[in-house]
């Protein structure tokens, strides 16, 4: 319903009192902020007498002239008058006078002594006459607040009609919401806005803001309440503010605070930040400014973890199964029960065609338009409560409702495609050059040959790794971490943040630093992803890199360093590299699934996680010639 | 018959007046409500005033017995408010904004602002304007 509460009046009258430098609220700003309210009854019943116009002249006349910039008292405060009517008001609200506008106005009236009142005296109105064509008015659910302007200030991004209403409710009292850029590319559908909301004529320091699906706003307050809050770093991001949700919308706010001096520069991303300062400058602050910063907090607070890669990574991968939904007694006596976290899921071996009985699995994603419902392990923050992901089509979405985090009893359905199947297929896409279901994979020249992903993934998912497990952020990709104006890692979306692997972010964001700086350098073809995985394979072999390398590709490869060289400091105490590869592997093998990147991106990720499985597999500790690393071997071999 | 009547000017200096004693022995108080601007709904209750030969003066300075120091359109010290024989009277003190009376007939209905020049009585319930501002006379 289109309505307007006494708060948002409150608001408009604030902003009208600090158009004029009043700074307090009193009578004659509800009065001016009641006739700016559309299809108000105040405007109607004013209107209708013809007298509108005199009144806000004489308003002007009498009210307190244009203050200064000079402030008497503390806080924008309502005079006691207003006190008394807003008392009033509520009272008649309770006693049933809607809208909230009609009371106020009414209130006003009632209290009649006021300013508004004395100049409808000195009209010649008759207040009784008012009083009753206001208590007989009939235009209620019409009314609405005039709607904040929003600006935005970069002509490449446009805002639907769902983010405005959302930015508008999550900046109540701005009287201008300026949008200045977009901080992320959006593909993953979530828009995270650089937001300057101006208020009485004052423009307040930028705030970052997210708009995404409202389930996962809720979640990632939940996250952010769960792990984040007790153990951030004092110059980072916090979640002060609750999300914002309305409730006819599917779409969501959230607006991260950052403790930083008023008045300074925007945060920028990771990406502007190395093209503005250079890969040694961005080497230095991975290393300095967010693995020092947060390790004590995060990855510091590692302890031993036992664990088989799938509990932590089969989560990147795609669903395990797609099944097509079936009537329950479509199950027979004979038909196979598959149950979360069963060795099914990474093992395979459910054949297309099967029909199988779903037990206890925990809805993750519910597509009400396309029918479709993902299922996993568990609801809990975990990893491996993402394992073991089946999508089923076709639900009656009619008849049953689900919900995330619901634990369904039973379903059916038949097989319609394995994993094998999806990777395949999206290897198929890639357009390649090779056999895609060969056992090797060979570079043009000859000189390399590496496991092909697609046939190895799943024997990687049963190994056993000794790592370590620690607070992680879960998504760290290049996009999520700000640089703020003091050169302060800021992290943001805090969605995916648990307990787990210790070496998962560095792992993503290596992947992410590589799309980033090093696909850009690329050619679109297969030869160019091969001439790029011989620098990341002598990288990774020697820890050092050709001197006759292209200096473009030397910056992105300083940057990889850097992280190896944090990563190299938090694998587990037996310091098997294989622990790294594996983590990388699987960060990339995801890679071909994501449609919107570019095709060189995708098809050099596939390699990468080729030349990661090759790594993995050869499972040796490295020695690597880079001074900061050997510093970081050398205090392990000491402690140890 | 005159009395030395100690006070602080406005350096916070003892100076001394020459004043009536029925004025100090007995003074006048009076109840105002402000009726417009930021303290709109406040009620200040006036029992002493500063220079008790002038009454309560009212302006922007804070020597005034009642001061208004946001609002420019009052001057320094606006008018001055005083009982004689049982009647308060009003006088505008030379300000540049001047001050006003609103004047209502006898049903209540409105009938016109009249400008104060010279010494005016005023009976409680009246409004003044001083500059832009209400205030009311609201009780003894």
């Amino acid at each position: 319903m289109n309505s307007v509460t006494i708060q948002q009046v409150m608001v408009i009258a604030r902003q009208e009192s600090a158009e004029l430098k009043h700074f307090y609220i009193g009578v004659e700003h509800l009065l001016l902020a009641l006739t700016r309210l559309k299809g108000g009854v105040t405007t109607e019943v004013l209107d209708q007498r013809g007298v509108l116009g005199y009144v806000l002249n004489l308003l002007n006349r009498d009210m307190f002239g244009r203050g200064d910039e000079q402030r008497y008292w503390p806080d924008f405060r309502n005079t006691d008058r207003v006190e008394k009517i807003l008392d009033n008001a509520h009272d008649l609200i309770d006693q049933g006078l809607y809208p909230e506008d009609r009371a106020l106005f009414m209130a006003i009236l009632d209290e009649g002594d006021n300013l508004p009142v004395r100049i409808f005296q000195e009209l010649g109105i008759d207040t009784a006459a008012l009083r009753d064509s206001v208590l007989s008015w009939t235009g209620g659910s019409r009314v609405s607040a005039p709607s904040v302007p929003i600006t935005v200030e970069d002509p490449a991004l446009q805002l639907n009609g769902d983010q405005e209403k959302v930015l508008r409710e999550m900046f109540p009292d701005a009287g201008l919401i300026t949008v200045k850029r977009a901080l992320q590319d959006g593909y993953s559908g979530a828009a995270v806005l650089l937001v300057q909301p101006t208020r009485h004529k004052l423009v307040y320091a930028p705030v970052v803001v997210k708009l995404d699906d409202r389930q996962s706003i809720q979640y990632e307050k939940l996250r952010y309440d769960q792990w984040v809050k007790d153990i951030l770093p004092p110059t980072s991001a916090r979640i002060v503010d609750e999300p914002v949700i309305l409730p006819e919308l599917t779409l969501g706010g959230l607006k991260y605070t950052f403790v930083h001096k008023q008045g300074t520069d925007a945060p920028v991303n990771l990406r502007e930040y190395a093209a503005q300062y250079g890969a040694q400058n961005l080497a230095e602050f991975i290393h300095t400014a967010l693995y020092e910063a947060f390790r004590p907090y995060w990855w510091g607070q590692r302890q031993a973890y036992h664990f088989q890669v799938w509990q932590e990574y089969e989560l990147l991968l795609p669903p395990a199964l797609i099944l097509e939904a079936l009537p329950l007694s479509a199950a027979t006596a004979t038909t196979r029960t598959l149950h979360p976290k069963g060795a099914w899921s990474f093992k395979g071996g459910v054949p297309v065609g099967e029909i199988v009985i779903l037990e206890g699995f925990v809805a993750q994603k519910v597509k009400i338009e396309q029918r479709s419902l993902q299922v996993s392990a568990g609801a809990q923050a975990g990893a491996a409560d993402r394992a073991s992901r089946i999508e089923v089509r076709g639900i009656d979405t009619a008849h049953t409702s689900y919900f995330r985090g619901q634990t369904i009893k039973r379903l059916v359905g038949r097989v319609l495609r394995t994993r094998d199947d999806t990777l395949q297929e999206q290897v198929q896409a890639l357009e390649p050059n090779f056999d895609i279901l060969a056992q090797a994979l060979s570079d043009p020249t000859g000189k390399l040959s590496l496991p092909n992903p697609l046939l190895h993934y799943a024997r990687l998912l049963e190994r056993w790794i000794d790592g370590t497990l620690s607070p992680i952020h879960g998504d760290l990709h290049t996009g999520n971490i700000l640089i703020g104006p003091a050169g302060d890692a800021w992290l943001i979306d805090f969605e995916w943040t648990r307990q787990g692997h210790t070496l998962f972010d560095w792992a993503v964001l290596e992947i992410s630093l590589l799309a980033e700086l090093l696909v850009p350098l690329l050619e679109d073809n297969w030869d160019s992803c091969w001439g790029a995985i011989y620098f990341l394979h002598t990288l990774s072999h020697h820890g050092s890199i050709p001197e006759d390398t292209p200096s473009a590709v030397l910056d992105a490869l300083r940057a990889i360093r850097a992280v190896r060289a944090v990563a190299e400091e938090l694998l587990a105490p037996n310091a098997l590299w294989s622990e790294y590869y594996i983590a990388l592997a699987m960060c990339a093998i995801r890679v071909p699934s994501w449609k919107n990147r570019s095709l060189t991106t995708r098809r050099f990720m596939f390699l990468v996680s080729a030349l990661s499985m090759d790594l993995a597999r050869t499972n040796n500790p490295l020695d690597i010639d880079i001074d900061t690393i050997k510093t970081a071997t050398d205090l392990r071999h000491t402690s140890a | 018959m005159g009395k030395l009547w100690r006070k602080q000017d406005y350096q916070n200096r003892f100076v001394f007046d020459i004043i009536s004693v029925r004025k100090v022995n007995v003074p006048d108080s009076i109840e105002i409500m402000v009726m417009s601007g930021p303290y709109d709904g406040s009620i200040h209750r006036l029992t002493t005033p500063h220079e008790p030969s002038s009454g309560y003066v009212i302006g922007r300075r804070d020597e005034c017995d009642l001061s208004f120091p946001f609002d420019r359109l009052v001057s320094s010290r606006h008018a001055r408010l005083f009982k004689n024989d049982g009647v308060w009277y009003l006088e505008d003190l030379g300000s540049t904004n001047k001050t006003f009376i609103d004047k209502r007939r006898a049903d209540g209905s409105f009938a016109g602002r009249e400008r104060i020049e010279g010494i005016h009585a005023v009976a409680i319930g009246q409004l003044i304007q001083l500059g832009r501002l209400w205030i009311r006379l609201q009780s003894e």
